[in-house]
């Protein structure tokens, strides 16, 4: 028949197209994973400075010193104990939530035992359940 | 009061368990009686629900801080339109807020297909089994009416990002899309249930998944421009897990729209139908429950937060419960018609559907690839928006590329030479852009997005002329403008979806241009200085600090001057909460051009109020987003034409409207009024 001639490029050409797909999926992912560490993991990592990474840690609230004329802010992350710090570098605006955050992710590069980072994602309390506690509980 | 709130969430409990056991049973033994309690008692759930909605809104309004929802939402000093959306501001409120839509949107169902015919029923068990989940959740895990124990002074107040006229536009569309989804669903997986066969659950729910779609877009754009004004980093979409997970359910739905036209016409893709519908609505809970807890944070959230694991086994439910329904009942559901050739409509619409699942499953795996790779070698490996451009970006070009080709091509079996004849002239307008773009950009990717677009337009442009021409062959009374307009009442869907796509080409041109050629700098000003950004001279004038008992605020204002001239005035401000750390970006847009942003951000600032003048300056983060307002304006379009498709269209006189929404419609868009071969005539 006719039609089962023809239907078969149309399945070759669906084929083709999802195997397309894929292929950018696998190539993409491969080009820009990002390693996520958390403070604790990193000493003793050997982080090439060449190799984008993600830290995630608390902000040590002393250590923020923001110039705004650069723009350049400056603060350390910490892990839970404060056992281990790491110096951030973020040359642009501080982000307004910055103080109140619970999280922090930077994304960047580490040189040198400093951490230059491209990109900030300050975690608050949540986005919705702001100020979950505080506030509340002594007045 | 809030007491009250609890038992008649209690009640909306107990109402959805006994509507689904009646329903259920009496489906089982076909006893009417029992089908009657069913309904009724989905109906008393919507009732309850609107009366538990109305005592949340009544302690919000009334401010009674003994409600932990309340006193972690509002404060004294909120406004009241804010104290109102309050209501969806948190996690148990927005879930009250989810099964209040569910529930009228059941109510209505209820209602409009009142007869016990074999159908409805079963319509009625599915949904009720969906409310049947929020209210056990509302019950036992994410109470809004739970109490604190104690009264404080005042509450924590409202996130202040969160007050923005956004609150009101971005979660009441997203909810009401997500939700709409359901009934679709509902009707998809009662027509396998029952073992049926035909399109009469697509027929009966058109307009609910249109105008779902309709919501859920406006969702997602409004939820963008919110960002865009209100976060202060200048973007309106990062590929966040949150927005990913309104985009995924989009997507599905999308393709949906497009392949049910196939099994209107041909009778062709039933299983893919409702894999599509079940998906999106699977995809419409997961989103819920995405946005609603921090899985996406870590892991180990997973397992912690109560109202994961209900999600948890929700999404696995209706996950193996579709996917065996459609299985057992696929046999079945075998179409009737075969693909008749490469080149026609149809495998066009098989090729879009390929490139929304392929949009679909990459988006999903971006979003899980964390989750996913820290579950397989314990390792977490993130990817970010690189990933999603590289890889959406090509498909989204395909997809703007088939758009354009789509109207020139007849359903069935189209002709190669047809095909040229009609793509000539639009594709020497997409060409011309494409070379056009490269020349004055030098960026490959950028031209090749802006030439599909202009080629989608010119090919929607000459199709609606040809088919005007081939009007005024038989109307030759009536004007070009004049017979474009008829044929556009008369195919109100061909063409309400048409006007969709040159929205979608719009934003097309938006997106890539105000991410492409996005300018960015800070400067650092005293009063009187100047700097040249973007074109234009940005003069900065000086700071006034307003200090109110609740909140500071400094306004900072600078002169937008072009070619000397003045131009506009930019105001950016910072606000600082009375007894918070965190600082508030107000951020001031100006029209760069006809549809460019400039965008400013206070960064920073010293001394305010004209004071000792050298102390003082002020740090800028500024902006320019080109064509951006093509965006906004895209969607805009995209909403005009979705509703042109359902409510523009012309009704035939001699067809009368009055027939009985139960008896299934003749299938209208089989047979248009005048032939559907009209190309190249």
């Amino acid at each position: 028949m006719a039609g089962n001639r023809k239907r078969y490029p149309l399945g070759v050409g669906i084929a083709l197209l999802v195997g397309a797909m894929i292929y950018l999926v696998v190539a993409s992912l491969s080009g820009t994973s990002v390693y996520y560490y958390t403070l604790d993991e990193l000493p003793g990592l050997g982080v090439s400075p060449t190799e984008k990474i993600r830290v995630s840690g608390a902000l040590d609230k002393e250590s923020v010193d923001y110039d705004p004329s650069g723009p350049v802010l400056r603060f350390r992350l910490q892990n839970e104990d404060g056992s281990q710090k790491l110096p951030i570098v973020f040359n642009d605006v501080m982000p307004d939530n910055l103080l109140e955050s619970t999280e922090i992710v930077a994304t960047g590069y580490l040189r040198d035992g400093t951490f230059y980072a491209e990109s900030l994602l300050v975690k608050c309390p949540s986005r919705y359940e702001a100020a979950e506690e505080e506030g509340l509980s002594g007045d | 009061m809030p007491a009250l709130g609890t038992f008649l969430v209690f009640l909306a409990f107990v109402c959805s368990l006994l509507g689904v056991t009646a329903l259920g049973w009496g489906l089982r033994r076909g006893d009417e009686g029992l089908l009657n309690v069913g309904r009724r008692s989905l109906h008393s759930v919507f009732f309850l629900v609107v009366a538990a909605s109305a005592v949340l809104l009544y302690l919000l309004v009334t401010r009674d801080f003994s409600v932990k929802y309340v006193a972690n939402y509002t404060s004294r000093d909120l406004p009241l339109a804010y104290t109102v959306a309050a209501f969806w501001a948190g996690q148990a409120g927005s879930l009250l807020f989810w099964e209040l839509i569910l529930a009228l949107y059941t109510a209505i169902v209820l209602w409009r297909y009142r007869e016990n015919d074999r159908y409805t029923p079963v319509v009625a068990l599915v949904m009720g089994l969906v409310n049947l989940f929020f209210a056990t959740v509302l019950t036992f895990s994410s109470n809004p009416f739970e109490t604190l124990g104690f009264v404080p002074a005042d509450g924590a107040g409202l996130n202040p990002m969160l007050q923005n006229m956004g609150l009101w536009l971005h979660p009441v569309t997203q909810y009401l899309g997500y939700v709409g989804f359901t009934v679709p669903y509902a009707f998809a997986m009662a027509a396998l249930i029952q073992r049926r066969a035909d399109d009469e659950w697509i027929v009966k729910t058109r307009t609910w998944t249109i105008i779902s779609w309709m919501f859920l877009t406006a969702g997602i754009v409004w939820g963008g421009q919110w960002a865009y004004v209100e976060l202060g980093w200048g973007g309106y979409w990062a590929w966040d897990p949150v927005e990913n997970a309104s985009l995924m359910p989009w997507l599905t739905a999308t393709a949906f729209l497009h392949s049910v036209m196939i099994q209107e016409r041909k009778g062709m893709l039933k299983v893919w139908n409702v894999s599509l519908i079940a998906l999106t609505f699977w995809f419409s809970i997961l989103g819920t429950f995405l946005t609603r807890s921090g899985v996406l944070a870590s892991v180990h959230d997973f397992a912690e937060g109560s109202i994961g694991r209900y999600f948890l086994v929700a999404l696995t439910a209706i996950l193996l419960g579709s996917t065996y329904l459609i299985l057992d009942r696929a046999p079945l559901l075998r179409g009737r018609n075969a693909f008749e050739g490469l080149l026609a409509k149809e495998s066009s619409f098989l090729v879009n559907n390929v490139l929304f699942l392929g949009l679909a499953f990459a988006t999903f795996w971006g979003t899980m690839f964390p989750i996913l790779s820290e579950a397989v070698t314990g390792e977490r490996v993130t990817v970010g928006p690189p990933f999603f451009e590289q890889v959406n970006g090509p498909i989204f070009l395909g997809m703007l590329v088939l758009m354009g080709i789509c109207p020139l091509i007849a359903w069935r079996r189209a002709s190669v030479e047809r095909l040229l004849r009609n793509a000539s002239l639009p594709a020497v307008v997409g060409t011309l852009t494409l070379i056009a773009a490269f020349a004055g950009t030098g960026r490959v990717g950028v031209a090749f997005a802006y030439g599909a677009s202009l080629f989608v337009i010119a090919s929607i442009v000459y199709d609606w002329v040809q088919e005007a021409r081939v009007r005024r062959g038989y109307h030759p009374e009536e004007g070009l403008l004049r017979a474009a307009w008829r044929m556009m009442r008369i195919r109100s869907r061909k063409y309400g979806g048409y006007v969709v796509h040159l929205g979608v080409a719009l934003m097309a041109v938006g997106i890539v241009a105000s991410t492409a050629f996005k300018q960015e700098a800070a400067f650092t000003l005293a009063p009187g200085e100047s700097a040249q950004f973007a074109g234009f001279e940005l003069r900065y004038e000086g700071l006034m600090l307003r200090e109110e008992p609740t909140k500071t605020t400094a306004t900072a204002t600078l002169t937008v001057l072009k070619d000397g001239q003045v131009y506009d005035r930019l105001e950016p401000e910072k606000v600082f909460p009375a007894g918070r750390e965190q600082p508030h970006s107000e951020v001031a847009i100006a029209r760069g051009g006809l549809f460019d942003d400039l965008y400013a951000i206070l960064a920073g600032f010293e001394g305010g109020n004209g004071g000792e003048g050298a102390e003082e300056y002020a740090t800028f983060k500024m902006l320019y987003h080109p064509l951006v307002n093509l965006v906004w304006l895209g969607f805009y379009v995209m909403l005009l034409g979705g509703g042109f498709a359902l409510w523009g269209g012309l009704r035939p006189r001699r067809r009368r409207p009055t027939v009985p929404a139960s008896v299934p419609k003749p299938r209208l868009q089989a047979q248009e009024p005048i032939g559907t071969e009209t190309k190249g005539v």
